[in-house]
C-alpha cells in the first residue's frame, strides 16, 4: 500500500485534479484529519490499483478550491467535509450548504476551541 | 409535454427504501429531470469514537458500521492495523478471512435480490432468495458464532479455527446452495416481467462510471474492471480471481453482475477450503500502531476505504471510513436525470444503497 504522500499548496488542487484526471486517475476518497496545528486534507487517487496521494495543509475558514470540474462525484466528499468539519470548498458541482448530512450540532468533527482551566493559578509575585 | 417542473420529495421514508435517503426529483410530467440527495438521516458519528476506545476493542465498533458488509469493516480495519504496525497474519487467518468475506457477499447479495423481488411486488421470489440466505447465515453462525455480527476478526488473525470435518462437511451444503441459487437467479436474469424492469434502465455509461467514483457492481456492470480483490489481498491472489463484468451499464447489468458474483464466490469458497493451509490462527500483537495507513478491500457493495492514523498509544487519532454507497450517490444521482418518474424505485435500488454503512 503506497503511503506516499505529496504536499501541495491550496491553490494548486484545481491543477492537480485536472493533472490526475488527464492521467487516468480515479478518485478514491478526499479526507479530513486534524493535526496539532489546523487540519490536513487528502486526496487519494487510483490507477492500475496503487493508490496516489496528494495533500493540503489549511487553518480554519481557508477557502478550498473544489476539484468538481475535474471530478463530477467530488461533491459527496467535499460537502462532507465541509459539513462535518465547516470548510468552505469553491466551484463545487452540487453545493447543498449545509444539508448534505444533517447534524444535530453543526461541524461536529471540528476540533474543539480549547477549554478555559477551571483554576486559575496565581504565581507568588503577582499574589504580593 | 406541458414544460413545467415540479419537485417531488422521494424518501427518506419509502416502501422500497430499508434505509433512509432523501432525493428531491426534479420532473417535468413523468420525466425526471434531476435528483438532488440529501443523507444524515441515520448519521451516528461513529469515527469520532476512536480516540475513545482502544484500536484492539474498536474492531467490535468498525464491525457495527454496517449490518450487512459487518465482517469486511472488521477485516478491512485489522487490515490497517496490521499494515501500520508490520503484523504478518498467519495463512490460515487469512484464507478464513477470505472464506467468511465471500460468505457474507452472498448474503449481501441474496438480501439485495429479495429486496428487488419485493419491491416489484413478487413476495415468492423474495422469500425464496431470503430462504437461500438463511442457509448462508447459519454457515456463519456455525463458523463464526455470529450471523450478522460475527465478532471473529481480531488484530493479528481471527479468534476461530474450523476444523477440517466441518469444512469437507460444508461442500456438501455448498452444493445443494448452488443449486438452489441456480434456479433463483434463472428468474432475475429471465423473466418477462424482471427485464422489462431492468433493461435498458437507469443506464450509466463507462466513462461516467469512472469519473464519477462508481464502485462494485454499479461500476462492473458498466464495463469497469475494478474488483480490489485483483490486487490479490488475503488469499485471493492465492486462490485466483477474475472480476464479473457485464457492459451495458444498464439495471439489468448490474443485477446480472451480483447473481454471477453469487457463483463465483461458491466457487472462491471451495477454493479456499481445498487450499487452506494448517497452522495457527492468530498471532500475539505488542506495541501500539503509529503512522497512517489506507486499507481497502471489496465489500459487496464495492471498495471499501478505511484511513487510519495513531500516534504511538493504545488510542488511534483519526478513523475515517470510506464506502461503496457514498461513492455511488454521484452515479445515481446521474442516472436516475433522464428516466420516468415510476421508474426511480427500482433505479435506486440497483445500486443497491446500504445507508447505515454510508452514513457510519
Amino acid at each position: 500500500m503506497n503511503m506516499e504522500i505529496n504536499m501541495i499548496n491550496v491553490p494548486d488542487v484545481p491543477n492537480i485534479g485536472a493533472k490526475m484526471k488527464s492521467g487516468g486517475y480515479r478518485l478514491v476518497v478526499i479526507t479530513c484529519t486534524p493535526v496539532s496545528e489546523g487540519y490536513v486534507v487528502t486526496y487519494s487517487f487510483d490507477k492500475d490499483y496503487k493508490l496516489q496521494h496528494y495533500r493540503i495543509s489549511v487553518q480554519d475558514g481557508v477557502k478550498i478550491p473544489s476539484i468538481g470540474p475535474s471530478y463530477g462525484g467530488a461533491f459527496v466528499y467535499e460537502n462532507e467535509i465541509h459539513d462535518l468539519y465547516g470548510f468552505t470548498f469553491e466551484g463545487m458541482t452540487l453545493d447543498f450548504k449545509g444539508t448534505f448530512i444533517k447534524t444535530s450540532i453543526p461541524y461536529p468533527f471540528k476540533k474543539k476551541e480549547q477549554t478555559a482551566p477551571t483554576v486559575t493559578v496565581v504565581n507568588k509575585e503577582a499574589k504580593e | 409535454m406541458t414544460g413545467k417542473q415540479t419537485i417531488i420529495p422521494f424518501g427518506p421514508q419509502h416502501p422500497v427504501l430499508p434505509e433512509p435517503i432523501h432525493l428531491d426529483l426534479v420532473v417535468e410530467d413523468e420525466r425526471v429531470i434531476s435528483a438532488i440527495p440529501s443523507i444524515g438521516y441515520v448519521h451516528r458519528g461513529l469515527e469520532s469514537l476512536v480516540d475513545r476506545r482502544e484500536y484492539q476493542d474498536f474492531v467490535y465498533l468498525a464491525e457495527r458500521i454496517c449490518g450487512i458488509c459487518s465482517f469486511t469493516h472488521s477485516s478491512t480495519f485489522c487490515q490497517g492495523i496490521e499494515g501500520m504496525m508490520g503484523i504478518e497474519v498467519p495463512p490460515r487467518a487469512t484464507y478464513l478471512r477470505t472464506m467468511w468475506g465471500e460468505y457474507s457477499r452472498i448474503h449481501s447479495h441474496l438480501l439485495w435480490l429479495g429486496l428487488f423481488a419485493d419491491s416489484l411486488g413478487f413476495e415468492s421470489l423474495f422469500y425464496n432468495a431470503w430462504k437461500i440466505r438463511e442457509s448462508i447465515l447459519n454457515e456463519l453462525e456455525a463458523t463464526t458464532g455470529g450471523r450478522v455480527i460475527q465478532g471473529v476478526c481480531k488484530v493479528g488473525g481471527v479468534r476461530r479455527d474450523v476444523t477440517p470435518q466441518f469444512l469437507s462437511e460444508m461442500d456438501d451444503r455448498l452444493d445443494g446452495i448452488e443449486d438452489e441459487m441456480k434456479e433463483l437467479t434463472n428468474v432475475f436474469l429471465n423473466d418477462y416481467t424482471l427485464k422489462k424492469r431492468l433493461v435498458g434502465k437507469g443506464v450509466l455509461s463507462k466513462e461516467d462510471a469512472y469519473i464519477l467514483g462508481a464502485a462494485g457492481p454499479t461500476a462492473r456492470g458498466s464495463g469497469l474492471d475494478i474488483d480490489i480483490r485483483s490486487t490479490g489481498y488475503l488469499a485471493y491472489g492465492d486462490v485466483g480471481f477474475k472480476p464479473v463484468v457485464e457492459k451495458d451499464g444498464d439495471g439489468y447489468a448490474r443485477c446480472a453482475v451480483r447473481c454471477k458474483e453469487l457463483f463465483q464466490s461458491v466457487e472462491i469458497i471451495r477454493r479456499v477450503m481445498t487450499d487452506m493451509p494448517s497452522g495457527d490462527v492468530s498471532v500475539p500483537v505488542k506495541g501500539n500502531p503509529d503512522g497512517e495507513y489506507f486499507s481497502r478491500s471489496e465489500q459487496p457493495r464495492g471498495e471499501v476505504v478505511h484511513y487510519l492514523k495513531g500516534n504511538g498509544t493504545k488510542y488511534l487519532t483519526q478513523f475515517r471510513v470510506r464506502t461503496p454507497t457514498l461513492t455511488n450517490v454521484p452515479a445515481l444521482v446521474s442516472i436516475i436525470g433522464g428516466c420516468e418518474l415510476a421508474d426511480v424505485p427500482q433505479i435506486v435500488l440497483t445500486i443497491d444503497p446500504c445507508i447505515g454503512c454510508m452514513e457510519r
